[in-house]
């Protein structure tokens, strides 16, 4: 039981928002298919067959199917608003790092974690992010960058924008996904955009970077979670090592068991250079990769995801690194905390493809009015 | 005492609770006065889901503060640390500390003429204090948690193994201590406190730390302690095993603490929640303009000022940043320093140490005391007298005339002659000793007439009658 | 260089130690088998090429964040909103041996 408003939720309510309640992710956010959910797993409003994506399956499960007036908070760390918005035909931002405050958030890498929007227009993502935006004390990886109002990017004209292809994103992907795609670009070059082609190298390791970080940082995130003060809790018996493990083993689901034990193995002594810190460097590496890119682009352009959102049995034959893997087109922008933005781009067999767009940090501008652009000339 | 021989090398590991308003990382009040348990509390310093930490600027001011005084480099860049371990002190099973790169690194404090060397000063919070619910901490079976204390911000100070006996260990808290009294960085009125850890190996041997001990001679004690069991353990042939250990405050034992079946491993990464802090030349500068006096400087120049011994101006000044300046003050309205410092140290002192009473607690003022060291001088309190008044004093706060007053007036010329006589009838012996020429009689005669006046009357006064009526020359 | 590959039982139970996770047998086996592969894989960035790239503690540089030392009294956080392990105002815990 929160004892206290996020800070998202605090600005929300002061612009007169009104919180209808929350939707189901993947427990922790440790999750693409949100099929690790405490309560009812979300269904895809287009197929119930398949998966929303995740991790904030609900949010866009709630997005793809209100038919009030609606807009959905959800959280990124390494793409859990681009797979949902990608799944189920909505449109996802994922702001930069540190420009919406993650005071009240809970925490899974707090180097990354992202609050974010998913919903069903352009303009209503635009809208909720000038909301949320902005410095927060309370926060002190919170960014004082300039803010304002979002919304005035949309319909904005993309005559002279140029988007960067990475050639990287568009190997090892799913020929039905990557084709709408490439229309996508097709029809922008047709409103005046450019597109360049750019390589991206690192890419390659940006998932292992990723989720080394990740589940370094949350493995000691979920260390708080023993049964004291809140949470699951049991009858204080025993010695505390006892009580702890017994309770921890009982109430984390299995993949948040895995995680914490991957990210304390590779923060352990001996280990802890190799992967850890090494993941750091690589972060800074990529970093650098991106900037020299937007040196001469505007924005880059990819699918959202590999595929198209698969059946729940399929899902279940996937092992862990299996899903893993198919965070490939978010984990690198999403590490390095630039902002992304996914459009749905058509439907392949009735299901929906999503053209992903990364900018520079602090340009979500760039990206809602592309976006904007893009979304007005489906229409 | 037994002198040990032995070649001892000694480590501490001073966590000193550092004096600001608020918490390391949140607003709540660090040091609450009569606060019932967990009235203090916030979402941050107790861990609770989503809440995150601010850095609180005084406390970061402290640590740097603490770092020039001791000499130290001041790092241009440093970090915080997650030490993620678990316990049920700690309200989010990680502390949140400075462990690649502290603030400070590489001082000296110089004690006893030995350079004793500062590894590292560095900054990070205090858990939460554990109380037994029931029994001791091996026999109680559950604890009791008050978080008003977590978050609270400490700085780490510790030395490198240069620490030769117990002894030394403890002149060098207590050196520290006034330090960061005088600095400011620690105030006990608030109730803040210092602990240390100890880290003591003999002949080279393995390390055992003693962790959480409160109170310099319990350190001392603790010390020594450990000195005999490893002695002995070697002389019996056996290991002494490298171990964390607790010191029982009643038994003044050192006990082991808990049975691991494997090393904890901290897992450190940089605290994604705190950006890197970076420590400017100007900032460094600012701190060391406004530093006030340290404790070796104030002793030197009250020596000189005041033409106080070096050994006495130090323990003025070592006593306390308040007996200090009470010193400076009496010696204004009673100007004779070497007097005002020789009964502030072995009188005054004595009696709050008895009450255990800080200067500042008690009910002792610079004019009380200037008084009393007058009404000395002008014969009106004989010192003898004074040896018992000045603990009715330190008592009550009361004017020394008061004190004197109440006491009843002193005998009067006729009541001592009186009282002269009745002595001299009484200790035959002593007198014929006097007559003998035995000087020492007299002074016997003396104390024999002030204990039946209980010590009140001018001892020069009482000689004089002494001779008088024995006829004798003075 | 470190060998990602060898993750063994003992490997494991240490690291569930640390974590405070107790394992059963099945699953031991299960995440043994998944942890191997895992970590190969994660094991690519041995292979990246950093030079004296330092590590990127934040993707987006913010430096020296702090607050004035002042006392905020927030409403009174109850925290029996969350448990009923409480004694005298104190929380209660688990024994420390």
């Amino acid at each position: 039981m929160p004892t206290y408003d996020a800070t998202v939720v605090t600005k929300t309510k002061s612009a007169g928002g009104m919180i209808l309640g929350k939707t189901a992710q993947d427990e922790f956010g440790f999750g693409t298919f949100s099929d690790t959910c405490a309560y009812a797993v979300p269904k895809n409003p287009i197929d119930p067959e398949r998966t929303c994506g995740g991790s904030s399956g609900g949010a866009g499960c709630l997005a793809a199917a209100a038919d009030f007036p609606h807009i959905a908070i959800a959280e990124s760390t390494g793409g859990s608003i681009t797979a949902p918005a990608a799944f189920t035909g909505t449109v996802g931002l994922t702001p930069t790092y540190g420009r919406v405050s993650r005071y009240g958030l809970i925490d899974y890498s707090n180097s990354m974690d992202k609050i974010g929007v998913i919903s069903r227009k352009v303009y209503d993502s635009a809208l909720m992010l000038s909301v949320i935006s902005g410095h927060d004390p309370l926060d002190s990886t919170s960014s004082r960058a300039e803010s304002g109002d979002f919304t005035a990017y949309v319909g904005k004209s993309v005559k002279g924008i140029r988007i960067g292809i990475p050639k990287e994103y568009f190997s090892d992907v799913d020929r039905k996904v990557s084709k709408p795609v490439e229309d996508a670009l097709g029809r922008l070059e047709g409103m005046g955009a450019k597109t360049v082609d750019i390589s991206l190298p690192r890419t390659k390791y940006a998932i292992a970077a990723y989720y080394i970080v990740a589940m370094g940082e949350a493995s000691t995130n979920l260390a708080r979670y023993c049964g004291m003060r809140y949470g699951a809790q049991e009858k204080i018996d025993g010695e505390f090592s006892e009580y702890f493990s017994s309770i921890r083993s009982k109430y984390f689901g299995e993949e948040a068991k895995r995680r914490i034990i991957l990210g304390t193995y590779v923060r352990a002594a001996g280990f802890r250079d190799a992967y850890y810190t090494k993941a750091l460097k690589v972060r800074g590496l990529l970093i650098k990769e991106f900037k020299e890119a937007f040196a001469k682009v505007d924005v880059l352009a990819t699918p959202s995801m590999p595929i198209l959102p698969p059946r729940f049995d399929e899902i279940e034959s996937m092992s862990p690194l299996d899903k893993y893997n198919i965070d490939k087109m978010t984990t690198a922008p999403n590490l390095c905390g630039f902002p992304t933005i996914s459009v749905p781009a058509g439907k392949v067999d009735g299901l929906p493809v999503g053209l992903q767009l990364i900018a520079d940090h602090f340009h979500e501008g760039e990206l809602i009015s592309v976006a904007s652009a893009f979304e007005g000339d489906s229409d | 005492m037994r002198v040990i021989a032995i070649k001892v090398m000694i480590g501490l590991e001073v966590h000193c609770q550092l004096n600001t308003q608020s918490k390391l990382f949140c607003s709540c009040e660090a040091y609450p006065q009569n606060a019932k348990p967990n009235e203090s509390v916030c979402e941050v310093c107790l861990g609770y889901p989503g809440a995150k930490p601010v850095l609180n600027k005084k406390a970061i001011d402290h640590v740097v503060g603490i770092g020039i005084a001791m000499g130290c480099k001041i790092n241009s860049e440093t970090y915080f640390s997650r030490k993620t371990y678990f316990y049920p002190d700690m309200p989010k099973n990680f502390q949140i500390t400075q462990y690649e790169v502290p603030i400070a690194s590489e001082g000296t404090i110089e004690v006893n003429s030995s350079k004793i060397r500062i590894r590292r000063v560095h900054l990070e919070e205090d858990p939460a204090r554990i109380i037994y619910a029931n029994g001791s901490l091996e026999t109680t079976s559950y604890v009791l948690i008050d978080y008003n204390r977590a978050g609270v911000p400490l700085a780490e100070i510790v030395t490198e193994p240069d620490i030769g006996s117990p002894k030394d260990a403890r002149a060098f808290l207590e050196k520290l201590s006034a330090i960061l009294e005088y600095l400011k960085a620690y105030d006990q009125s608030t109730g803040a406190s210092l602990r240390v850890d100890a880290n003591i190996s003999i002949e080279g041997g393995e390390r055992v730390e003693i962790k959480n001990v409160t109170g310099f001679e319990n350190v001392e004690k603790a010390l020594n302690y450990e000195i005999v069991r490893q002695q002995n353990l070697v002389r019996l042939g056996r290991k002494v095993e490298r171990e964390t250990r607790h010191f029982d405050e009643v038994a003044k034992t050192t006990l082991p603490l808990r049975k691991k079946e494997f090393e904890e491993d901290y897992g450190y990464i940089f605290d994604p929640d705190l950006p890197v802090l970076k420590i400017s030349a100007e900032w460094i500068t600012r701190i060391r303009e406004k530093m006030p006096d340290l404790p070796d400087k104030i002793a030197a120049r009250l020596a000189d000022e005041y033409g106080l011994g070096a050994y006495d101006a130090k323990i003025i000044v070592y006593t306390g940043s308040d007996f200090a300046t009470f010193f400076e003050k009496v010696c204004k309205i009673h100007n004779k320093p070497v007097e005002v410092s020789r009964w502030m140290i072995n009188y005054l002192l004595k009696s709050l140490n008895w009450r255990s009473e800080r200067l500042s607690q008690s009910k002792v003022t610079p004019e009380t005391f200037a008084e009393f060291l007058d009404m000395i001088d002008k014969g009106k309190v004989n010192e003898r007298y004074a040896k018992e008044l000045i603990k009715e004093y330190v008592d009550t706060g009361d004017k020394p005339s008061e004190i004197v007053e109440r006491a009843g007036s002193p005998p009067t010329h006729d009541e001592m002659e009186r009282t002269v006589k009745n002595v001299l009838k009484e200790n035959v012996k002593a007198v014929s000793e006097l007559k003998a020429g035995r000087l020492e009689a007299k002074q016997y005669l003396i104390g024999m007439v002030l204990k039946e006046t209980r010590n009140r009357g001018d001892p020069k006064a009482i000689a004089r009658m002494i001779s008088e009526e024995l006829k004798m020359p003075l | 260089m470190v060998d990602f590959q060898k993750v063994d039982a003992s490997l494991l139970d240490r690291m569930c130690s640390v974590a405070k996770l107790t394992l059963n047998t099945s699953e031991k086996k299960k995440f043994l088998a998944e942890m191997s592969e895992i970590l190969a894989a994660f094991g690519t960035v041995e292979e990246a090429y950093v030079g004296d790239t330092p590590p990127a503690y934040h993707p987006t540089a913010v430096e020296n964040i702090w607050r004035d030392d002042t006392i905020i009294k927030k409403s009174k956080l109850d925290i029996g909103k969350n448990t009923n392990a409480l004694e005298d105002g104190y929380v209660v815990g688990p024994k420390l041996v």
